[in-house]
């Protein structure tokens, strides 16, 4: 009896905890007139307010938050919430708020409530009093007057960063914690519902101040998996599946039901060489190495077509990247007569050397980016031909072992300009003494140009110095860039007005529909 | 009874010296693995930071103190019952982790039921046939369930009932049919051991002298094997159950990434990587004791199941 008992408890124990655990669950939805578009999403958000951290993207991506300014296709700046700016002097931006526009809980949005947005957003998130470098704003009307604690060229185009997403800061402060599940935004898209780590659910915003959406209801899933996001799509539960796998778009292109876009991130693949190492620190080896790597193989065929052979750091999708740079073409007799001029002359092994040193490297990679380790296996074996023998070492955290000046070499991904601007990269990657300039480049010419790139305003202009900084680096090979990795993305033939951007984080906005 | 309390309130106070150690050993490791909190905090989306920003961080977050100064805050703010906020999300350590735990404890006991009706019905039966063709059928599901990995296998549920049959959902929480799929790929492995592992005690049980009694005094088969056999066949893999609930707890980390099921597994996870101190220690922690109470449970269960174990707790 006392058997039965226990196995009677047991049993109505775990039912009872099941129904107590599937309380939080609900049922079926009730039948909607018009179909929601759903989108799995491999990333996801830690919560939704957008000055935390890196939720402003989420923000953005999902169409609920707008910032003042924007990168468009082609990579340049574009108005958004603002409608004009000007620059009153080195030092001091005005800036226009276009007239209609309106919070999702109906308040308008004037020069004091963008002020006090920034404001919120300097104090809350780790990066921004850095890049926005602000001394003080004033607010006036619809204007604000924005004055930088130094020259800042590259102000208005870090006002596109998602942190600096505009949000009624007033709600925010009365809501507290609150805001972080139900943020106060403007854009074409409004919150109607949030699952932590599970979905956004979004809703056309009636009162929006530009182009009213035509999607009505939005769904955003969390799908870590890329196999799985995949599949959601395939059997229907989701229309659209973000960050799909190289390897997997050749499957897709025969599914009649779905569409695959693609378009160049502004991300860079590059191998970083230390040029304190013997040998590396010899420009003819750098050399030899960047001819020898054969880059439209990586990107064509080791990377499925997902990838643009590289020419310099900067895609060529900015404005000042890749096109009409000289890169180094794939040329292994080249490299061999480059070596052969150096005097390192190959071995019994086969490996070249010079007074008893060998080129032989440890280079790093890291898994975080799947493509990174086998890119580096097929250089490898492109670097073997010419007598330079390459060990693979996989590290957990590249950046510290670099940092740490222990390293001959390493391939790492950056990326490169995200709000469209070269300065960040070129300062803090490739100028002497740079915080991620690991491998100690140092170049006075190219210390000149970023110099002058700091003081410099005009668009035009900073384009061009930004070429010619490339090319400054591609002469002295202090680096091998390799590819420019693509974005790809799977769609349900029936999602119209979807436009994949360099920029990771637009998404959602009013063009998009799906007649499902 | 008074010794059966007597016997958990000890077993209670074990918790506190296994809990300091566990907390111990865990912070010692996180602190000794590569990685720097405030740095991974700044990169997430892959810019680069520059390193002020990083130093002042490191400050603010009280990282440069000496390990001991931090585990000594650390240990102090949980005995004010305050395991801290994460890194990653400013929310207290507590909150993030119950408000994810239903999600997870979900999963797991749907996966221990998928065990139990497969397994008892599976272990009995091929006990009974012996070398007859349900045996082979249970020995082949074990050998599958140990070898296949549970990635894969998921995956392959997946594509076959939800895209090509869509009989299931392929993905995420929600109501009863969301959960079959994730939990029978938690539950196939162990299933398919426990069947054996009965199959095996009963057969071991079914030789002993006490079941030819029961025969021979003319006892129906059903209770033979029902009253006589199961409940002496049942003891060991009791012991197993109990160890392999929080096996499956932690063992959902990958089911619950494949499924997007938003239990704790994955969040974990997250924070390992994320190198979030307070969530990891809190997890550990979190995770200590329910193994620790599962276990707990199970030896309680033997005395209900065996009365010669009390006897012996009680001498």
């Amino acid at each position: 009896m006392r058997l039965k008992k226990a196995v009677a408890c047991a049993v109505i124990t775990v039912f009872l905890m099941i129904m107590a655990v599937g309380c939080g669950n609900e049922g079926t939805k009730p039948p909607q007139e018009e179909k929601p578009l759903t989108v799995g999403w491999a990333q996801w958000c830690t919560n939704l307010d957008p000055g935390d951290g890196y939720n402003g993207w989420y923000a953005v991506e999902f169409g609920m938050g707008e910032t003042l300014v924007k990168t468009g296709k082609k990579m340049e700046i574009e108005p958004w919430l603002a409608e004009s700016w000007e620059r009153v002097d080195d030092n001091t931006w005005k800036i226009k708020i276009r007239d209609s526009v309106k919070f999702h809980n109906g308040k308008d949005v004037d020069g004091a409530a963008v002020k006090a947005s920034l404001e919120r957003t300097i104090k809350m998130n780790k990066r921004a009093p850095g890049l926005l470098d602000i001394a003080s704003i004033e607010a006036q009307g619809n204007e604000i007057i924005v004055k930088n604690n130094k020259p800042n060229p590259s102000f208005i185009t870090t006002l596109a960063d998602p942190f600096a997403v505009i949000v009624d800061a007033a709600a925010a402060e009365e809501m507290g914690d609150q805001f972080m599940e139900n943020p106060v935004l403007t854009g074409p898209f409004k919150l109607k519902k949030y699952v932590k780590d599970e979905r956004v659910e979004v809703v056309r915003n009636e009162d929006y101040w530009g182009e009213k959406a035509k999607q009505k209801d939005v769904v955003f899933k969390s799908i870590p998996d890329a196999n799985t996001r995949l599949m959601a799509l395939q059997s229907g539960e989701i229309q659209v599946a973000d960050k799909i796998p190289a390897e997997q778009t050749a499957t897709l292109g025969k599914d009649k039901d779905l569409k695959v876009l693609s378009e160049s991130s502004v991300r860079v693949h590059m191998l970083i060489f230390n040029l304190k190492k013997p040998g590396l620190d010899e420009i003819s080896v750098r050399k030899a190495i960047n001819m020898a790597v054969n880059r439209e193989d990586l990107a064509q065929k080791v990377m499925s077509e997902s990838g643009i052979a590289a020419a310099g750091p900067f895609p060529a999708v900015l404005p000042f990247g890749g096109s009409g740079l000289k890169g180094y073409d794939y040329n292994v007799e080249g490299a061999k007569k480059l070596l052969d001029e150096a005097g390192w002359k190959p071995g019994g092994d086969g490996v070249r050397q010079k007074d008893g040193k060998k080129l032989e490297y440890t280079f790093l990679t890291y898994k975080n980016r799947p493509e990174l380790p086998v890119l580096m296996e097929a250089m490898q074996s492109q670097l073997k031909e010419i007598g330079i023998k390459v060990e693979i070492k996989n590290v957990e955290n590249a950046s510290e072992v670099m940092e740490s000046g222990d390293f001959e070499g390493c391939i790492y991904s950056f990326s490169t300009a995200p709000t469209g601007d070269p300065q960040y990269m070129l300062e803090t990657v490739f100028m002497t003494g740079g915080d991620n300039n690991y491998g100690s480049y140092s170049s006075e010419k190219l210390d000149a140009l970023g110099k002058k790139l700091q003081s410099t305003f005009d668009t035009e202009e900073r384009n061009s110095i930004a070429r010619e900084a490339q090319q400054v680096l591609i002469d002295d090979a202090a680096f091998a860039f390799l590819v420019y990795p693509k974005i790809i993305t799977a769609v349900d033939k029936d999602v119209e007005g979807l436009d994949i951007t360099p920029t990771e984080y637009y998404f959602l906005d009013s063009k998009i529909s799906y007649k499902g | 009874m008074i010794s059966l309390k007597n016997y958990i309130l000890k077993r209670l106070l074990y918790l506190i010296p296994v809990m300091i150690g566990v907390s111990i050993i865990t912070f010692a490791l996180i602190n000794l693995a590569p990685g720097d909190p405030a740095e991974l905090m700044l990169r997430a989306e892959g810019m680069e930071p520059t390193r002020e920003a990083v130093e002042a961080l490191r400050e603010e977050m009280g990282l440069n103190d000496p390990v001991y100064v931090q585990y000594g805050r650390w240990l102090a703010g949980v005995l004010h019952l305050d395991m801290g906020k994460s890194y990653r999300t400013g929310r207290p350590v507590t909150e993030e982790i119950l408000s994810r735990f239903p999600a997870t404890l979900e999963l797991t006991v749907a996966a221990l039921l998928f065990v139990l009706l497969f397994a008892v019905p599976a272990g009995i039966l091929a006990a009974i046939y012996r070398h007859a063709f349900i045996d082979h059928l249970s020995r082949i599901m074990a050998l599958l369930g140990a070898s296949l990995p549970g990635f894969w296998l998921g995956l392959l549920l997946i594509y076959f009932f939800a895209v090509k049959l869509g009989i299931f959902p392929v993905m995420g929480r929600g109501g009863f049919s969301h959960l079959i799929l994730p939990a029978v790929t938690l539950g196939f492995a162990m299933a398919a051991v426990y069947a054996r592992l009965l199959r095996a005690s009963m057969l071991d049980v079914l030789g002993q002298d006490f079941i030819k009694v029961a025969r021979a005094k003319g006892l129906q088969e059903k209770w033979v094997i029902g009253r006589h056999a199961l409940k002496n066949a049942v003891l060991p893999a009791v012991t197993m159950f109990g160890m392999s609930f929080g096996g499956l707890l932690g063992g959902s980390v990958i089911i619950e990434t494949i499924f997007a099921w938003p239990g704790i597994g994955k969040f974990a996870v997250d924070s390992i990587f994320n190198r979030d101190y307070p969530v990891i220690q809190g997890y550990v922690l979190f995770m200590a004791l329910i193994f620790v109470l599962a276990n707990l449970l199970v030896d309680i269960s033997y005395g209900l199941l065996d009365p010669r174990i009390r006897l012996e707790r009680r001498s």
